[in-house]
């Protein structure tokens, strides 16, 4: 299971690099709209799935209420732009806050669940912060949302009539989930993470805090999410409890992740690469009368990754067995 | 080394009237025991005797119904097991529990990180304790593709890993062929005059009296005697429980 250091030298050292120089330089050789939105969209979910990955793969901690985080990064963000004209890139720090204080509570409420108790509880989470976000319609404009105006370009709210400046704050963002990933991936935080999915007695008997260890791997996921929420509302300028807090984007989400490659650094990027467009191919195809198609090929393509590359499809590339560490 | 808090008679270890029940089932009744410190104390009796109970006890697993446990003379109750591993107490399972997709060397590596935080030095120390354990040659092996023997010896080599003051051992010789069983005694008792102790639980009776200074024996959840390994072997009470008395216990 060692690696020669001819392995490394291959097109697999070059070929990332050759890649970002792509991404680096694509939007202003191809300023197509639609492109560059589609691209934004697989650096929103590969972010997304990054974040996620760190309670749910490296942890193994199924969440199924993700979305909730990104809900709580996304509305304060909103409503003090709406409201208050605060700038998102100051707004956002609220959401976050609270993110981080609701991912500590729910922490020590479900970690001591296990497995398929635990994903439901997670469910029930999200499901309650999507209901309390469509009840409090005074605050949140309930199920008719938060629509943002646009008036103009205007850098200091983060609002611009090109899609450029989206696609690099994107980019950036997508950077930041994956160094925060590298570096709990290279952490003793990382390690227990890893012991703890494999063996939760085994773990806690070898010295390890399940709970401080799971309740800080989430607070890091639900912060990363909540920044991405705060994202999400800028870029869109429209939010509403099913956008930001549905069922279906927590399952995205997490999707996104165990399709690319759970445990891994890089595989939500490979997820986000496969799902997004298939889902742009999808709508293209089938239209939006049949919105619910690319929830199909979402559930075929799990189930071919389940069936062929359980451990997701980073496992298939060359040199993908490196992103996994086993020692 | 001072051992502060540890009292003058140089007990580790202390139980002192523990009862735990389960329901209708008292599967630790009463028992009081010590183990001092740098013996090799031997815990025996016949299945469902409560042995494996009293370490999941010690560990924070259970806590009991009554009584206290004392490590270096402080109590042990309400600490979560993570926390008894930090105090030095380190188990292995009766049932062996690795980390199944991760190497021997990663197993080993994740109970090392508990006293450094860093990574060379913790595989350098890990590197250590496998070749002692004999596992170098699979050291690259993940898991879940070790044999039953090598498995015992990778919850061991795990345990060492964090430094122990003192191990329960839960069965590590089960399934061990006698050659095997003669290393792990030459290495436990290499272990202890390292200085760690050691309570040890096992059905090997040739083990157990050969390597034991003191033995106490559990019948039911109550202990039925403590002495030396002479002592044990002859003691009608012991003899009893394991053989039955004649005509008395035939239903």
């Amino acid at each position: 299971m060692s690696t020669s250091p001819q392995e490394h030298s291959g097109w697999t050292r070059v070929a990332p690099w050759i890649l970002l120089a792509v991404i680096l330089v694509f939007p202003f050789i191809l300023p197509s709209r639609y492109l560059l939105r589609t691209m934004v969209n697989i650096f929103f979910f590969a972010a997304l799935g990054c974040a996620w990955n760190i309670i749910g793969g490296y942890a193994g901690q199924l969440s199924l209420g993700h979305a909730a985080f990104m809900a709580m990064g996304a509305y304060p963000t909103g409503l003090l732009l709406l409201g208050y004209n605060v700038p998102p890139w100051l707004g956002f720090i609220p959401g976050v806050v609270v993110a981080v204080v609701m991912a500590f509570l729910l922490g020590h409420m479900v970690f001591g669940l296990r497995g398929p108790y635990l994903a439901l509880s997670t469910l029930a989470f999200g499901e309650i912060v999507r209901i309390l976000l469509l009840h409090f319609r005074d605050q949140t404009g309930g199920s008719l949302g938060v629509t943002i105006p646009f008036k103009g370009t205007d850098a200091w709210k983060l609002q611009f009539a090109s899609e450029q400046p989206y696609y690099f704050i994107c980019l950036a963002l997508l950077g930041l989930c994956l160094y925060v990933t590298y570096k709990v991936h290279g952490s003793r935080m990382g390690y227990y993470l890893q012991a703890i999915k494999e063996n939760q007695d085994a773990a806690e008997n070898l010295g390890i805090d399940l709970a401080n260890n799971k309740v800080r791997a989430l607070m890091i996921s639900a912060a990363l999410t909540a920044l991405l929420g705060a994202f999400y509302v800028s870029y869109f300028y429209y939010i509403d409890p099913d956008s930001v807090c549905g069922v279906d984007l927590s399952i995205k989400i997490l999707l996104v992740a165990i399709i690319g490659g759970v445990g891994t650094v890089w595989g939500p990027i490979i997820g986000a690469c496969i799902l997004i467009p298939l889902t742009e191919i999808s709508n293209y195809l089938f239209g939006s009368g049949r919105a619910g198609a690319s929830l199909i090929i979402y559930a075929i393509i799990l189930m071919l990754v389940i069936l062929f590359s359980p451990r997701g499809l980073i496992a298939l590339l060359p040199g993908g067995e490196r992103s996994y560490r086993h020692e | 080394m001072t051992n502060q808090g540890e009292s003058a008679n140089g007990v580790l270890l202390e139980l002192q009237r523990v009862t735990k029940s389960f329901g209708g089932l008292t599967a630790v009744d009463n028992v009081s025991f010590s183990v001092l410190r740098g013996e090799i104390l031997g815990l025996i009796g016949p299945n469902g005797a409560g042995k494996s109970t009293i370490v999941s006890l010690v560990m924070g697993v259970y806590q009991p119904n009554s009584g206290d446990i004392l490590f270096q003379g402080k109590s042990l109750l309400k600490l979560k097991a993570n926390q008894v591993v930090e105090k030095g107490i380190c188990r292995t399972f009766q049932v062996e529990k690795p980390l199944l997709n991760m190497t021997v060397a990663g197993n080993v590596l994740i109970g090392a990180l508990l006293r450094t935080a860093d990574r060379k030095e913790a595989r350098e120390q890990s590197r250590v304790i496998i070749e002692r354990l004999g596992l170098g040659k699979v050291g690259h092996v993940l898991a879940k593709n070790l044999t039953v023997q090598d498995r015992k010896r990778l919850e061991l080599a795990r345990a060492l890993a964090t430094r122990p003051t003192m191990i329960l051992l839960d069965e590590v010789m089960a399934g061990l062929t006698p050659t095997e069983i003669d290393q792990s005694l030459r290495l436990l008792r290499k272990l202890r005059e390292e200085g760690v102790t050691i309570l040890i639980i096992e059905h090997v009776m040739r083990a157990i009296m050969n390597i034991s200074d003191r033995i106490v024996v559990l019948d039911y959840g109550k202990k039925i005697a403590e002495g030396g390994p002479k002592e044990i072997a002859h003691n009608p009470s012991v003899v009893e429980a394991y053989l039955g008395k004649k005509g008395v216990r035939n239903e």
